[in-house]
């Protein structure tokens, strides 16, 4: 399980209706597209699903059902509806073309792996071509791949924004589908989730992604501070620093758009009220102080 | 990029200042001077960085920005009203068509830009235009309000309490409203809702 948007154990209340649909959209693609996409699936698009279904104002049903994944005890599960459906085909072309524009820039025996996973994602790729976000996405790796690869780009307000807006055209695209009414607050608050996940993402993977030589845009925002005479950890430190900012104002954009939105969430605002004004502001901390293993620490997965 | 920013000088700097902050950073950044391919990336792309900040003040003949320091033309004043009515509308896209527009660029419209970038999520862009329009007219207490919530990082806040207070307005008014309709029509059937009216 990865991606960075999701309810922290709470011992007020169990997140039950986040949790119910992760598990209706986890198994809507183990049913569309077998279960080893099952390993795509994201909190962030979990999310995603889970605000929609909110925006829909659909009376939610549950059962309990047996999963793989725990044996033991049965799960609740929402009973999947055409926003399940529209976010698993979403993920799936997602994690599809992900891995399919990797195989370029892998080489040697690196892209073997990748080009067997290729082989594997070519029916959903060629599906895929069907469908409008299809060349949005396409739009997006390929601007992407040249704002990292060729620009070394480090203008972090411009990345993040670009991801923002990735995700805000593939939520109307679903929405689309769904015939689920968005206005300009719901789209503005998608594209600031996006702008959040994607500086989180930067963040955690600051320290791989430096000893990996690979592209990181804090790192070449801040290249003043890892080119200096300080050790990786003291230079480190001083870009979060610098970051907290940044963090601090998007946080605070983020819950004035949600304010404005959160009447059209109706019952469902408990649960985001706490993701929003609980787990992201947590989890935002712990990425700025140091604390990478924190999904371990202190919250219990799902 | 705010070329002062990456030379390290303060905006006025002299040519002397300026081509010696340049060699400075030329000397600490070299490529050559890092082994790993990596870190030498890095430091290309801050070479890189270094030599358009030195182009860019090189060319201004050490006077970047300073044309912007001009007092406003009134005729503005009704484009200036009209940014702001959309503004508050949140049509900011024609907002920022307007804005562009405008010129000479004086105080007000560094402020109003400022707003419209940290709206579309142009966090440093945003406080650097409110910073500019606080240096342009340092008197303005609206202007160093907002530079003081960007930098404090609650900016937005401040757009959702004036939001909130139109829409306890609204619901005021139609409570009265509710309420007038409400009492003609017990008064048109006999009874009385508000005794007093």
């Amino acid at each position: 399980m990865f991606g960075y948007l999701r309810p922290i154990k709470n011992e007020e209340h169990e997140n039950y209706l986040f949790k119910a649909h992760y598990c209706s959209l986890c198994k809507a693609i183990g049913k569309e597209y077998g279960n080893g996409f099952r390993i795509a699936l994201s909190y962030d698009v979990a999310f995603m699903s889970f605000f929609l279904s909110a925006l829909s104002g659909e009376k939610m049903e549950t059962e309990y059902e047996n999963c793989i994944v725990h044996p033991f005890r049965k799960r609740l599960v929402k009973k999947p509806t055409q926003i399940e459906k529209e976010c698993s085909r979403m993920t799936a072309m997602l994690f599809s073309m992900k891995i399919s524009d990797d195989s370029y820039d892998e080489k040697g025996f690196n892209k073997l792996p990748v080009l067997f996973m290729k082989s594997v994602f070519g029916k959903v790729i060629n599906e895929s071509r069907r469908y409008g976000f299809y060349h949005r996405i396409n739009d997006y790796l390929k601007m992407n791949s040249y704002l990292e690869n060729e620009k070394k780009c480090n203008d972090v307000d411009l990345m993040s924004n670009e991801f923002g807006n990735f995700l805000k055209d593939l939520i109307c695209f679903v929405s689309d589908s769904a015939q689920i009414k968005l206005n300009s607050n719901h789209i503005e608050f998608t594209f600031l989730i996006g702008k959040w996940i994607y500086l989180i993402d930067a963040l955690d993977d600051l320290e791989d992604d430096y000893k990996n030589g690979k592209y990181n845009v804090l790192k070449f925002a801040y290249s003043e501070y890892l080119l200096g005479e300080d050790d990786f950890k003291e230079s480190l430190k001083k870009i979060l620093d610098e970051e907290k900012w940044r963090m601090s104002l998007l946080l605070n954009h983020v819950q004035t758009e949600y304010l404005s939105l959160r009447n059209s969430l109706k019952h469902y605002s408990v649960e985001f009220d706490d993701i929003i004004f609980g787990s992201m502001v947590k989890i935002t901390g712990s990425k700025l102080s140091f604390q990478k293993k924190y999904r371990r620490n202190v919250d219990e997965p799902l | 990029m705010n070329p002062y920013k990456t030379l390290g000088i303060e905006p006025g700097a002299t040519k002397e200042e300026i081509k010696d902050a340049y060699n400075k950073m030329v000397k600490k950044y070299h490529p050559d001077k890092y082994q790993e391919k990596h870190m030498k990336e890095l430091a290309e792309q801050k070479m890189k960085e270094i030599n358009e900040a030195y182009d860019i003040l090189t060319r201004s003949g050490g006077n970047y920005g300073g044309s912007q320091k001009q007092n406003g033309n009134p005729a503005n004043d009704a484009r200036y009203y009209e940014v702001r009515n959309l503004m508050q509308s949140g049509k900011y896209s024609e907002a920022k068509q307007i804005l562009e527009d405008i010129s000479p660029r004086d105080a007000q419209w560094f402020f109003l830009m400022g707003l419209l970038e940290m709206n579309g999520g142009n966090y440093n862009r945003g406080a650097s235009y409110l910073g500019q329009a606080v240096n342009l007219d340092p008197t303005n207490t609206e202007y160093r309000q907002a530079y003081n919530q960007a930098m404090g990082g609650t900016i937005f806040s401040r757009r959702a309490g004036h939001a909130r207070t139109r829409s306890d307005v609204d619901t005021c008014c139609q409570v009265c409203g509710t309420l007038w309709c409400m009492d003609c029509c017990c008064e048109m059937s006999g009874g009385d809702l508000i005794t007093c009216c």
